[in-house]
Parts: structure tokens; sequence; C-alpha cells
């Protein structure tokens, strides 16, 4: 076969020119980290590497809700712990006020701090955390002060935080139910007739009565207390199994967009190697000519 | 004795002359694009008749040059031309793909991303439905949705007005080129009848016809051995000395000849024209489906809730195409429907909008319809690539052949500048010994004793 001078040159170029390409991609590849900035690096690694990015923002923002979910409970624990704290003072109040030695003047002062108690607990239970009521759903206000007595004003509105792909759980609850309004007799009627039955120095009443209907509204409050712990253990369970997906989430990503600079390296050496070998081999390869003999 | 040596050393002496004169032109032309080696013709010549003087069984008369040819294989062209023409159109179509790829964005910020970051809005709105900060979240997240899918439409029918642009330069070159051959093909016709060398214009013709190949896909078709015809899509566009010229019109653009007719180009042409406008058309098409897909899904959704004001919801995108997929007229923040109850705190149908993340239709769900449709050309781009590659080895490999024939060798001219440098020296020895006899002959004979 003759070789034409010309097909010589230009393969020599050609040669330099991929060697010099190759080390160029190889240099690109330390240089950015990344092994795949378009979809046809790797199309299928692209896929699945955008399809798990994906799922990681999906994550980061189901964090964020059950993190607010959370917060939002801990506020419903922390004001229904405060209530069990006035309730038991009034129990304690209503017993005292249930036995004969007590005088007149005592079992007044005893019916104010109830009263007290009585106004306390409705500024709880209409708290709001971010700007939604904790116990009264959608409404701002979960119960009003009348003169017929204090009624429920919220209503079952349910805030709800998706917190997984399929999870979706409801972060409030009313205080109808807990309170007993559905039950005819409220926390607060009880409380209006411990102070009405004070008055008129009633003991058996207070001493029957209104201690057992005490008593229920405080089972009542506790199994509550119960649902808000089972709910945030839930989210926290679920909180866990993110932050774990979350890290796996990311490496995965990494693994497949990521170069890998350890391989990269030794790409980039034999790419320079090779770039140099073509460089040289082309100025032997050309220094030889028959004018160099004639 | 006679004169015959004179005669004969001087016809060697005259073809290694006008050898040397061929080495140099081949040598002169070792980088000239589309140069054939030339070789002198030499045939050695016989006496005509018997000599008077030496009778029966004459030597030889000396060689004549009968001719300069060129080195061309016009099989090796052919097989040339048509690779010339597969890559030019595998190339284009490579960056046709690659500049659609670009159009869709980058990999980790494309139209996947922006739906990703439209849902993850309406998640944390859902958190807190009054919130104004998140309103704007979501309604600067249906924005960039809408930027991000108007602008791939955008930026796909602009690759191919590229294209088509692109086109028109490279039809002008190759106009002039048409002509250019047609009007090689009469001079080439004149000069040999005339048996001028005519060499150089081959050469000449035969580069030109590369270029038509590798632009348009052009075949060729050789008439006795000197007209050069001309077809491209099965229509001649220069047979002899005529020629037609070509020119793109019409939308999708297309070839048209003088005549009005259209016809289809292969190489780069073909591949600007034809399959660009098809792989963007079919890449609009793709975009286009997603845009009414996001638009009816999102809106029929959107419609079921409560805005700010207790109101129903309304339309959040309107879209004609992708191409001018936008926010409806007026929308603001205030109307994205968060509430499912009309209630202002409630955010719960933020949740179900953000929800439609998960929610399939008969082609997945959105998500997986946007991350399709950049896959497919990442794929197409990947395939044009090994092929483009695979082509670039089969052509690299047919022009050394190609080369082999028809280039020039700078050690073969050398070795055979050496070789006529020799026959000259010796040619012209020859003259000299044949003058030194005639010298004896006609000076000294009959001195013998003077």
């Amino acid at each position: 076969m003759r070789v034409s001078t010309q097909h010589v040159w230009q393969s020599t170029l050609e040669s330099v020119n991929n060697a010099g390409v190759q080390q160029t991609k190889a240099r690109d590849l330390i240089v950015s980290g990344r092994r795949i900035n378009r979809a046809s690096d790797d199309p299928a690694a692209a896929d699945r590497a955008s399809q798990l990015r994906a799922s990681a923002q999906a994550i980061e923002q189901y964090e964020r809700a059950g993190n607010d979910a959370v917060a939002f409970m801990n506020a419903q624990d922390r004001s229904l712990q405060t209530v069990l704290d006035r309730l038991a003072r009034v129990e304690e109040l209503t017993i005292a006020m249930a036995t004969d030695t007590m005088t007149a003047e005592s079992r007044d002062m005893a019916a104010f701090e109830v009263a007290e108690i009585r106004a306390e607990m409705i500024a709880i239970m209409n708290e709001t955390h971010g700007g939604k009521s904790l116990f009264g759903g959608f409404q701002a206000t979960a119960l009003t002060d009348g003169p017929g007595g204090v009624t429920f004003t919220g209503d079952s509105g349910q805030i709800l935080r998706r917190v997984a792909d399929n999870q979706v759980i409801q972060v409030n609850f009313d205080a109808q139910e807990m309170l007993g309004f559905t039950s005819g007799k409220s926390l607060f009627d009880v409380f209006d007739d411990i102070i009405v039955d004070a008055g008129a120095a009633d003991m058996t009443a207070l001493g029957g009565a209104r201690l057992q209907e005490l008593e229920t509204v405080r089972e009542s409050i506790i199994g509550s207390l119960g649902l808000v712990g089972t709910r945030t253990s839930r989210i926290e369970a679920t909180l866990g199994d993110h932050a774990d997906s979350s890290v796996s989430l990311q490496a995965s990503v990494s693994d497949l967009e990521d170069a890998d600079l350890v391989e990269a390296s030794i790409a980039m050496s034999e790419a320079s190697l090779a770039y140099e070998a073509a460089l040289a081999a082309s100025a032997q390869i050309n220094r030889i000519s028959l004018l160099n003999y004639l | 004795m006679s004169f015959d040596g004179l005669h004969i050393s001087r016809s060697g002496v005259a073809a290694s002359q006008r050898a040397l004169d061929v080495i140099g032109h081949n040598i002169a032309n070792v980088s000239t694009p589309g140069h054939s080696r030339q070789r002198v013709d030499q045939v050695s010549t016989e006496r005509l008749g018997p000599s008077l003087l030496i009778g029966p069984g004459a030597n030889g008369a000396g060689v004549a040059v009968t001719g300069v040819s060129r080195a061309r294989d016009v099989v090796l062209d052919a097989s040339v031309r048509s690779e010339l023409a597969n890559s030019g159109s595998v190339e284009i179509a490579l960056q046709t793909l690659s500049e659609i790829e670009r159009a869709l964005g980058p990999h980790s910020d494309g139209l996947a991303e922006a739906l990703t970051a439209f849902w993850n809005g309406w998640e944390e709105l859902s958190l807190d439905a009054e919130s104004a900060t998140s309103r704007d979240l979501v309604l600067d997240a249906s924005e960039a949705l809408s930027r991000a899918l108007r602008g791939a439409a955008q930026e796909v029918e602009g690759v191919q007005a590229a294209n088509v642009a692109t086109a028109g330069r490279r039809l002008e070159e190759q106009n002039t080129a048409i002509a250019e051959i047609a009007r090689l093909n009469g001079e080439i016709r004149a000069q040999d009848a005339t048996g001028d060398n005519t060499n150089g214009l081959k050469d000449e013709r035969d580069r030109l016809a590369d270029g038509l190949a590798a632009s348009l896909g052009a075949t060729v078709h050789m008439v006795d051995g000197e007209m050069m015809n001309l077809s491209i899509g099965g229509f001649d566009v220069i047979r002899g000395t005529n020629h037609s010229s070509l020119s793109i019109s019409g939308d999708p653009a297309t070839l048209q000849t003088d005549n009005g007719s259209t016809i289809s180009p292969g190489g780069e042409l073909g591949a600007l024209l034809i399959e660009g406008n098809a792989a963007t058309s079919q890449v609009l098409a793709e975009l286009d489906t997603l845009a009414a897909e996001i638009r009816d899904v999102v809106n029929t959704q959107h419609q079921l809730g409560f805005d700010l004001n207790g109101a129903a919801g309304g339309d959040i995108f309107s879209a004609t195409s992708a191409a001018d997929f936008g926010l409806a007229t007026g929308f603001s923040a205030d109307l994205l429907a968060a509430s499912s109850t009309g209630s202002a705190v409630d955010g719960n149908h933020a949740l179900d909008m953000a929800g439609l993340r998960g929610q399939s239709g008969a082609s997945g769900t959105l998500n997986e319809q946007a991350r399709s449709v950049v896959g497919r050309v990442g794929s197409a781009v990947l395939t044009a690539q090994t092929r483009a590659d695979a082509n670039a080895g089969v052509l690299a490999t047919l022009e050394a052949s190609r080369g082999a024939v028809s280039g020039v060798n700078l050690d073969e001219e050398l070795t055979m500048l050496l070789q006529y440098q020799r026959s000259y020296e010796a040619s012209a020895r020859v003259m000299t010994s044949v003058d030194q006899m005639l010298d004896v002959l006609i000076n000294r004979t009959g001195l013998v004793g003077r």
C-alpha cells in the first residue's frame, strides 16, 4: 500500500488532536467533578439520578412538614399538661370545700380561685400555634364565654400534614368531645356548678357528683394526651426514616452523577501520557525523510 | 553510422526533462486539496520501416511521451462520496440533537426539577395557607415551571430555524460549485479535443463533487469518461454543461429546483432540513403533550379548592402549546386555592395539589413524562454520537485508500527524481559518445599516417 504524504500529515494531526481531546475530557471530569453533565452522558443513569433527586427533594419537604407537625403537637402537649395541672388544683379545692371544717369565708376564696382557673383554662384552650388554633379546628377561638356559659365555637377542621409519600397525618383535634361539650355537660358547666354549690355549701354535691364529673373530664384529657403522644412518636419514627433515606438518596445521586476522582485522576494521567506519546511519535516520524539522505 | 543515435538520446533527454517537470509539479502540489499525483506516460518507439543503412532487424528509435495521466480510481471516488454524504448527515444530526438537548435545560435543573419545585411549593403552602411568603413561593415556582417549558419549546423551535439558516448559507456555496462543475465540464471537453492537459481541471471538478456529496448527498455519473453528470435525490442537477440552481423555501423548509419541484437531498442539507425538522417536531410534540397534560391535571385539581378569599379556584395555567405555556391572565398569589373548605386557615387542598406529583396518567406521572422527554433526547444524542464515531472511522479508512491511489508521496517522488535525473545524465552521456564517434568519423577518416 502506498501512503500519501498528505495522509501522513493528516493522520499525525488527527492522532495528536484525539489525544488532546481525551486529555481535555479527563481534565474536565476532574475539574467539574461530575460524570454526568447532560442526559446523553449516560441516559439511564441521568434518568435515575433525576428521579432520586426528586425523591430527595420531596423527602426534604416531608421533613419540614413533619417537624412542623411535631412542633404543633408539642404545643398541644404543653397546653394539655397545664390543663391537667390546673384541673388537679380544682379537684383539690373541691375536696377541701366538701369538708365541714371549712369556713364559709375560705369556701368563698376557694370558689374564687376556681373561677380564676376557669378563665385561665379558657385562655389555654384558645391558644394558637403559628396562627392556628390548637383545639378549635379552622376557627380562631375554640371556646367563647358568654351569658349562657362557655360554648364551643371551634369546628372540626382537620389540619393535615403529609409526612411521607403516602402518609397524611392529622395533627390537631378539636376540644369539643374532650371537654364534654358533646355529652351535655362540659368542664366549664362543672366549674360553674362547683362555684354555685360552694355558695350554697352543698357539700354532698361537691364531694360526690362534682368530683365524679371532674374525674371523667380528667380521664378524657389524659386520653387526648395519649393520642397526641402516639401521633408524635409516629411522625418522629417517619422523620427518622427520612433522615436515613435522605442520606442514602444523596449518596446514590452522588454515585451516579459524580466522577470517581481516583479513577478520573488515573484516566487523566493516562491521557496526558498518550498525548505526550502522540506528540513525540509525530515529531520522530516527521523528522525522517529521504531528503535527509540526498 | 548515422545520426540516429543523437535522435535517440535526444528523445531520452526530453522525456526525462518532461518527467522531472511532472515530479516537480507533484511535489509543489503535495498539500493541495484534491490534487491527484500525475505520471508521464512514456513508450519506447519503434522505427517505422527498415533502415537502409542498418538493414533488417533494426533497433528502436528511443522514447516518446504520450501524455501525462493522473492516478484516480472512480470506484473509490464513488465510495468516498457516498460515505461523505453519510458522515455529513450524521454529524449534523448529532449537532442538532445536542442543541435540542441543551435547549431542554441543564441535567440537574430542567423540566422535571421545575415540576418538583412546583409540588414542593404547594407542600410548603399546606403548612401555612395564609402565609404570603409561601404563596409567593408557589407563584414563583409556577412561573419558573412556565418559563422552563416555554423556554425549552422556544429554543427547540430556534434550533430548527438556525438549521434552516445554516442550510441556506451552505446552499449558496454549493450552487456556486454546481455552476462551476458545469463550466468545467465544457472547458474539459474543449481542451480534451485539442489534446491539452486537463488533469488540473479534473482534479478541481472532483474536489467540488466531493463537497457536493458531503453537503447534498450528490451522486456522480461520468459520461464518456469526460462529462460529469450530478444528481441529487434522483434529480439531475448537472447534465453536461447545463445545470440548475437550487433554493430553499416553504415551511417546513424544503429544497427546490429552479423548475419548482421539491427534491430531498442527503448529506448535511438533508440532515439540516429533513432529519432536523423531524427531530425538533417530535420533541416539540412531546413538549406540547406534556404542557397540555400539566395544564389539565393542575387546573382540574385546582378548581376543586378555594382561594384565600374563599372563592372557588380557577385556572393556574393557560396554554395552547408548550411555546405559550404561562400563568392564566391576571393570576395572583391570593388566587392559589390552598383551602378545601373555604376557610383561609385550611391548607388541605394545597396538600391535594402537591399530591398530584404521585398521580399517574396514561404515560406515568408528570415528572416521569418530563424526564422521559429529556431521556429520549439524551439516548438519541448518544446513538448519534456512536454512529458519528463509527462513520468517521469508515470515512478515514476510505480516504486513506483513496490517498493510497491518488496522493503524492514525497519519498516516492524523490526516488523518481533521482531515477529521471540519472536517466537524463545517461542520455546526455550517450549523446556525447555518439558525438565523439561522429567526430572520429568526420574529422579523422582517411588521415591515417599523415
